[in-house]
């Protein structure tokens, strides 16, 4: 039926000194994994490198960003989120996207 | 306005970040324990003037807790550590001995 | 009376002028003037009103310490009360009123109060209106309300046109003070690299030393001061900022300053004011030192004034406070006023000095300028109703028998000074009593400590004691060395400072020393206030030692000034009264900030929409556009009902719920709680969590269950949902998410660390949607979903997911309103389609949005508790008929020990019941069920509570849920509720209920099973 998706500031904007502008759906996938054990297999998924504490490593047109030292989050092209969350399944933590949960 | 060195991402945060969280290495009592033990659980602190391990969440940050030796008079810090210990590493009670040579854990 | 010199002012620009109003009369001032030195030029000498007596008052002094002349400023949205006309600059158009009298300045009905003061002494409010006590509220409080206060508030009706924002700073050093200490500071640290922050709370730098007419390294103070302010405006690690006052000092190096940004020019495009909220290294406080008055009779009349405060009126802004002036000390300072004045042309008509000699180089130097200097004496008293117009001087050693008159306008006063050590002291530097100086200044082996117990404030100049030039500017040096040192650098230049040299100082508390009752009751300590020398030796009399309680008996340094120019003279008269030490009386505690601050700038920009975070569902604009009645719930907004056009609350919330029960009705029930909770222990911890058994949960099913405190208490409640053999869903009552996760991972990572299970807290990323009625099935199917919806393949606590309508979802069989119901939930970025496709094709069944309050209805009439109605902290399962969730195989969870103790299983604990008026109204919020007898404070005995009131349309009478004793046990027994109304004998009406099962409506749960 509906394929309307709407993102939680509906591309809102503002303009002042500067402009403001909501960039829309982002895939963002929470990972709760041993960081040390967990990341040979995120670099194999997403093509990018586990981030240094408090960091943030980008490639591929995937980031993922540091959050603790077990957790981190993986942004990514909203519509190619479920699917980095059913390939991250086999890691063995909990990965959850705004898709699905596991 | 204290501020702490979160051990688990490294940032040294400022009190309007995190949430205290009491007393620190309380031992649990449970089923089976006597009135006595379960009420020294749940209630009774010996509120040191002085040397005071306590509980921290950086609510702000990370959202890890941690632990940290501060004194409640003067509101030194000697230092803060993971929570998943039941007692203070040696590093911390070294630091403390170091401000406070007649302290002593017990 | 007050003039403007005819030369002479260094900080007004005299070839231009201004206009103001002062009490709507119109005058003239030039830029750079202040209101106080404007209002003196134009002859105003009057500038307000003390608080109690209702005195008139002049201004004392030329700074922030400042207490009676306090004004209004600006009218209607930007009118301002209190504020102080020495810190207010003068702009064109300012507008000032003067404060605290009725019906006129000049004419004052308060003036009563000072032809009875014997009457109103020190403890007067709380000696005089105690008895008889019923009187306090109706009489005496009302008509003290009506005549107290200093000041008016702004009408409310305005709310605040101006901006106010807050800024973060991360420095090594923060100075605090524009003076010669200050700027010296200021320039070493900022060659040696430091990032540093120097603020001046006046619009100038310089502070005394250009009218002291100092010299440093060969210049005039005013030349250093202007080379060190370019110097120091070269370096791009030093931060300058005028009219910005360092507020507080606070742990670990944490600093409030105050920056006063458009006080001066306001309507200005920016904010007004802004608050700096610096985390530094280091601080400097060379705050300077305060001058003190002296007691003596008639201290307090308009044309008294401190003597640096007169010098710097006729330096600074060329205005004379009076024409022929006395000069009264007991210090060398003052007659660097007396030559000011000389030098100036106006009459300085004697110098009274209460020292038996006095021969400093100041001294000698008036006397060969042909001054009269009379040694030994002090003024008896002060002559002249609004204003000075003579003294009469007396032996200082003696009771105050009139010598000599002498005409005069204005008095110049010196009791000596006082170093300001607020900063030293927020944080917990200790003082210690210098003799010789007669004033209080920092301890430096006890200073305020920071994180590694290092002192991290360090007082320069006089602040720290060092009242001469040439001790300032070397004390200053060496302060700022000790902060060098630290960094491992070293001070470059050590400039040598000069200013004539002053003979000693002897202390004077009371002038004359031996001076009777009745004078002492005319010597003012707090002018504000209208506190004096015999309301402090009063309060010793009765028995107040302590100087903590002295103030508050007296209110001595309790007004907007906080006793700057009145807490050393008032312990000193203390000390005396009790024969003891000065320093053993000690002083009271300083604490921030230093001179008021406004609420706008503590508020900065949260105000108005962005005061609070707003939690708002996908659906939440469709709420808005349809109708929504919304309530607070934590951060969200939830509606409460849709009221149609013309339908009070109560009518829709009625309908909301027939349409639902009979029909199909939809909530979004987006805000509740979901947490993720994963791992090969996950049912070991839910178990632990819950009073249930989690870890029996069969995947695809669903389970109520209840958390308790490790006291036991029943602290949250909701629906847990197997989602795989190591996965489960949590859902908390709405506002609990953050709450419960943050509790989930307390116990994980502080004591069961070693458990293998990860919780994410996903409650925003899914958007759900509760489908309830007899025709909720109906829709999902006709929708269409790709899963089976049928009563076999997903019974009641069951879950199931697919799409529906093309949407994917995941729908739980759960109700809360004992109707056949479906909570789906969708992701996020569908729930806002989902909810539209849902009302499209429920338009004929007739489906009805609800809100909460026909949710909280419907839950009611089957007796389901809710979390914060049925459960208030002291609460636990068994009270509300829960024991079948308390798993009896599970050998511990959090609270079992607690239900163990002898209170939580005392069978006299009230128990939750059903509650049904013999007359069918709905029983009143919160009212009591009423037993025989009262209690030992004469209040009636209780044997029970409502929890939870309605009106129920679906059984068109009212019903409640409430504990009682022994309820349950109780049944179509009839109890009495008490109501806030009374009846015609004026007894209070009280209510019949009778106990019933709670569960009203469909008791054997045939609707919810279909």
């Amino acid at each position: 039926m509906s394929d309307a998706m709407l993102s939680a500031l509906d591309g809102a904007q503002a303009q002042g000194l500067i402009g403001i502008r909501e960039m829309g759906l982002q895939g963002m996938i929470t990972l709760r994994a041993d960081q040390a054990k967990a990341a040979k297999a995120v670099e194999k998924v997403t093509g990018v490198a586990m981030p240094a504490r408090r960091m943030i490593s980008a490639g591929q047109g995937n980031q993922i960003a540091w959050m603790s030292p077990d957790e981190v989050m993986i942004l990514c092209d909203h519509a190619k989120a479920d699917g980095l969350v059913a390939d991250l399944g086999g890691i063995g933590g909990a990965a959850s996207s705004c898709g699905q949960c596991l | 306005m204290l501020t702490f060195q979160c051990p688990y991402c490294g940032v040294q945060a400022c009190e309007t970040e995190l949430a205290a969280g009491g007393e620190a290495h309380l031992k649990r009592f449970g089923p089976g324990s006597s009135d006595d033990d379960f009420e020294g659980y749940l209630f009774l602190r010996p509120n040191v003037k002085g040397v005071h391990f306590e509980r921290w969440r950086h609510a702000m940050g990370c959202g890890k807790w941690f632990l940290a030796a501060r004194c409640t008079a003067t509101l030194e810090v000697f230092g803060t550590y993971p929570a998943q210990t039941t007692e203070p590493p040696a590093d911390i009670i070294a630091a403390i001995k170091a401000s406070r040579p007649d302290w002593s854990l017990t | 009376m007050s003039i403007r010199l005819a030369t002479g002012g260094r900080l007004i620009d005299r070839s231009r002028k201004i206009g103001f109003s002062f009490n709507g009369k119109r005058m003239s001032a030039h830029p750079g003037d202040t209101l106080a030195a404007a209002l003196m030029a134009n002859g105003q000498m009057i500038m307000g009103r003390s608080f109690k007596y209702h005195r008139p008052r002049g201004v004392v002094a030329s700074g922030a310490e400042e207490p009676n002349a306090l004004v209004n400023l600006g009218v209607g949205a930007r009118h301002e009360p209190n504020q102080r006309a020495t810190l207010t600059e003068v702009f064109d158009g300012l507008q000032a009123t003067s404060q605290n009298h009725w019906p006129s300045l000049n004419w004052d009905i308060g003036e009563v109060n000072a032809l009875i003061p014997k009457l109103l002494p020190a403890g007067f409010y709380y000696k005089t209106f105690i008895h008889p006590r019923p009187f306090w509220k109706h009489v005496f409080e009302p008509f003290i309300r009506q005549s107290a206060g200093l000041g008016r508030a702004p009408d409310p009706k305005h709310s605040d046109p101006d901006r106010y924002e807050q800024f973060y700073a991360h420095v090594d050093l923060v100075i605090a003070g524009g003076g010669i200490a200050g700027l010296q500071a200021a320039l070493e640290a900022g060659r040696a690299g430091l990032r540093v922050i120097l603020c001046e709370q006046a619009a100038h730098w310089g502070g005394r030393a250009p009218v002291d007419e100092v010299e440093i390294d060969g210049q005039s103070a005013a030349d250093w001061v202007a080379n060190a302010v370019q110097a120091l405006e070269q370096m791009p690690n030093v931060d300058l900022r005028l009219r910005c006052m360092a507020a507080g000092v606070y742990d670990h190096g944490y600093v409030i300053a105050y920056e006063r940004l458009a006080d001066h020019a306001p309507g200005e495009d920016g904010p007004r004011h802004r608050l700096w909220r610096i985390r530094t290294g280091r601080v400097i406080a060379a705050t300077g030192a305060l001058e003190r008055p002296l007691s003596f009779a008639g201290n307090d009349k308009p044309g008294v004034m401190l003597a640096a405060a007169m010098r710097d009126y006729v330096v600074n802004w060329g205005v004379a406070p009076g024409q022929r002036t006395v000069v009264v000390t007991n210090n060398d300072d003052a007659y660097r006023t007396a030559l000011v004045l000389h030098q100036a042309g106006l009459d300085v008509a004697c110098i009274v000095d209460a020292r038996p000699e006095a021969d400093g180089p100041l001294v000698q130097e008036a006397r060969a300028r042909g001054l009269r200097v009379l040694t030994g004496m002090g003024i008896a008293s002060v002559k002249g109703l609004r204003g000075v117009v003579a003294v009469q001087l007396c032996a200082q050693d003696g009771k105050g028998e009139v010598i000599e008159d002498v005409v005069c306008d204005a008095v110049a006063m010196s009791g000596g000074w006082s170093p300001v050590v607020h900063l030293w002291s927020h944080c917990g530097g200790k003082l210690i009593w210098d003799r010789e100086g007669a004033f209080f200044r920092p301890d430096h082996a006890r200073p305020p400590t920071d994180q590694r117990g290092q002192g991290f404030v360090i007082c320069a100049g006089a602040a720290d004691g060092a009242l001469l030039a040439a001790d300032t500017m070397a004390n200053a040096s060496s302060s700022v060395g000790k902060v060098l040192a630290e960094n491992g650098k070293a001070a470059t230049n050590t400039p040598v400072a000069y200013s004539v040299a002053e003979a000693p100082m002897r202390p004077v508390w009371v002038m004359p020393e031996g001076a009777g009752v009745k004078k002492r009751a005319k010597m003012w300590l707090d002018f504000q206030n209208d506190v004096k020398v015999s309301d402090v030796q009063l309060a010793a009399r009765e028995g107040y030692e302590s100087v903590e309680h002295t103030k508050r008996y007296t209110t001595l340094g309790m007004a907007t000034d906080q006793g700057k120019l009145s807490n050393i003279n008032g312990l000193a008269v203390l000390a005396q009264a009790l024969d003891e030490d000065i320093p053993r009386v000690g002083t009271t505690t300083f604490r921030p900030p230093y001179t008021p601050i406004s609420m706008g700038a503590i508020g900065g920009e949260a105000r108005g929409a962005i005061f609070q975070p707003l939690r708002r569902t996908p659906i939440q604009d469709w709420h808005e556009a349809n109708g929504a009645h919304f309530e607070p719930v934590g951060y969200w907004r939830r509606p409460y009902c849709f009221a149609k056009k013309g339908e009070s609350h109560r009518d829709a919330v009625n309908r909301e719920i027939l349409a639902t029960r009979n029909g199909l009705g939809l909530l979004d029930a987006s805000t509740l709680g979901k947490i993720i909770v994963k791992g090969p222990d996950a049912g070991r911890f839910l178990d632990m969590l819950y009073t249930n058994m989690m870890s029996s949960l069969a995947p695809g099913k669903c389970r109520y269950g209840l958390m308790c405190s490790e006291n036991g208490f029943l602290m949250d409640d909701g629906v847990v949902a197997r989602l795989s053999d190591d996965s489960f869903v949590v859902h908390t009552t709405t506002g609990g998410a953050d709450r419960i996760h943050a509790h989930m991972e307390d116990w994980l990572q502080c004591e069961w660390w070693d458990w293998q299970v990860y919780t994410a807290n996903v409650t925003e990323q899914w958007a759900q949607i509760a489908v309830v009625g007899p025709k909720s099935r109906a829709v999902l199917e006709k929708l269409g979903a790709d899963f089976d919806l049928s009563n076999d393949a997903l019974p009641f606590m069951g879950w199931a997911e697919g799409q529906i309508g093309g949407i994917p979802a995941r729908a739980f069989r759960i109700s809360f309103s004992g109707e056949l119901s479906f909570e789906i939930a969708v992701p996020a970025s569908h729930g806002r389609a989902f909810w539209d496709a849902l009302l499209a094709a429920g338009a004929e069944f007739g489906i009805t949005p609800y809100g909460t309050e026909a949710l909280h209805v419907m839950r009611a009439e089957k007796g389901f508790i809710m979390i914060g109605d049925e459960t208030d902290g002291t609460v636990i399962p068994q009270d509300l008929g829960l024991d079948w969730a308390i798993s009896k195989k599970k050998s511990d969870y959090l609270g079992k020990r607690a239900q163990d103790r002898s209170h939580m299983t005392d069978p006299n604990r009230w128990k939750l019941v059903g509650l049904e008026t013999l007359d069918g109204s709905v029983l009143p919020d919160g009212c009591y069920a009423l037993a025989e007898g009262l209690n030992t404070n004469g209040q009636r005995n209780t044997q029970g509570r409502v929890t939870s009131t309605y009106f129920s349309p679906t059984l068109g009478r009212g019903i409640a849920m409430g504990l009682v004793l022994h309820g349950p046990d109780r049944m179509g027994e009839v109890i009495s509720f008490n109501t806030t109304k009374k009846d015609a004998k004026g007894e209070m009406r009280t209510i019949n209920a009778r106990i019933v099962n709670p569960v009203f409506f469909d008791p054997a749960g045939e609707k919810q099973n279909v």
